[in-house]
């Protein structure tokens, strides 16, 4: 099951970004809190002043209008941003894909019927994170 | 329920003023997480609850991450299927990438704050819950501060003059507690638990 590459992308920009934060900066709620798991001294206990611009939404923003590759390599969250733009042979794509993943979170849930044994590799996960976008969260 | 003629909810705010951060946002957490346990557990089947969620198209980023952290995945699995099934597949099929419209738990978040800042008019008209705030607590943060203004601001006027003085929890201050990815709660109330007992001796 392949990664959203813009999410793939993202995360791995912003690792880099809080891992090279040296003295706290202004971030949003969501961001901040990926930084406190990677840098958690650099904000315990600071005072920081809410400002407007979060650096770190403008660096996902970036990334996500730079994107010109494939449309069926990405997640729903951030297909949305280019929705109209989609041709139709990847709407049958993602139609088909998404009732695979449907089939598999199906057997997932089967496989914790009497007498079975819930299945031990399952990539519930992945799939909520092509649905929701939240491979691009530090978690 | 009393206790000593306190209600429950007294004695819930009782408990948060010892809480290390903004008491409101411990009292919230504490009944949101509580509330999606109760789902995943006892009521992924309920068609009531299925259909509201399904009719939001699923929850909000923050709150489905929050749920992740249960690690049931079974529970999961069953709600999503059904949001894939009936929201996000029929609307791929008509070329819309939906998003999700609503969340139960935001709505559930702003009913508890709503609940907890009316109780806490009545919990300070007790003085020596006034008191046990004034000495304990720590400071609302700003967004709580903000909705105590605007839900009760008779009791926002009396709680102000003590507000400045008052030990803060950054960054939580700013923007209001992170949502709990672990039961914080159980662990606090035995810490707490284990003073009182100290004491006693």
């Amino acid at each position: 099951m392949n990664e959203c590459t813009i999410c793939k992308k993202i995360k791995e920009e912003k690792e880099k970004f809080y891992k090279l934060l040296n003295k706290p900066v202004y971030l949003c709620k969501e961001h901040l809190k990926e930084a406190l798991l990677l840098n958690p001294k650099l904000y315990q206990d600071k005072e920081i002043q809410k400002e407007e611009i979060c650096p770190v939404c403008q660096l996902e923003k970036r990334i996500i209008s730079y994107y010109d590759g494939n449309f069926s390599d990405l997640c729903l969250y951030h297909l949305k941003y280019f929705e109209d733009k989609i041709p139709e042979n990847t709407w049958k794509i993602l139609i088909k894909e998404w009732e695979d993943y449907l089939k598999h979170i199906h057997n997932v849930i089967e496989s914790y019927s009497y007498n079975k044994t819930p299945l031990k590799e399952n990539n519930v996960m992945e799939i909520l994170n092509l649905l929701l976008g939240t491979g691009r969260k530090i978690r | 329920m009393e206790k000593n003629n306190k209600s429950l909810l007294h004695l819930s705010w009782e408990t948060a003023f010892f809480w290390e951060g903004c008491p409101l946002c411990f009292l919230v957490q504490k009944s949101l997480r509580s509330y999606m346990e109760n789902i995943l557990y006892e009521s992924v089947n309920d068609p009531s609850l299925r259909k509201e969620i399904r009719e939001k198209g699923g929850f909000c980023e923050e709150h489905s991450l929050q749920l992740f952290s249960f690690n049931d995945l079974l529970g999961i699995s069953i709600i999503y299927e059904d949001i894939i099934k009936n929201y996000t597949l029929p609307n791929l099929r008509k070329k819309i990438i939906a998003n999700n419209i609503s969340c139960i738990f935001c709505e559930k978040e702003k009913e508890y704050e709503r609940l907890y800042i009316l109780a806490l008019e009545e919990v300070l008209r007790n003085k020596d819950s006034f008191e046990l705030w004034k000495e304990n607590a720590y400071d609302f943060c700003q967004p709580h501060k903000e909705l105590i203004k605007n839900t009760a601001p008779n009791l926002y006027k009396k709680i102000e003059p003590f507000l400045n003085t008052k030990k803060r929890k950054y960054p939580e201050y700013i923007y209001k507690a992170f949502p709990w990815d672990r039961d914080f709660a159980e662990l606090f109330l035995k810490k707490l638990q284990m003073m009182r007992y100290n004491k006693i001796k």
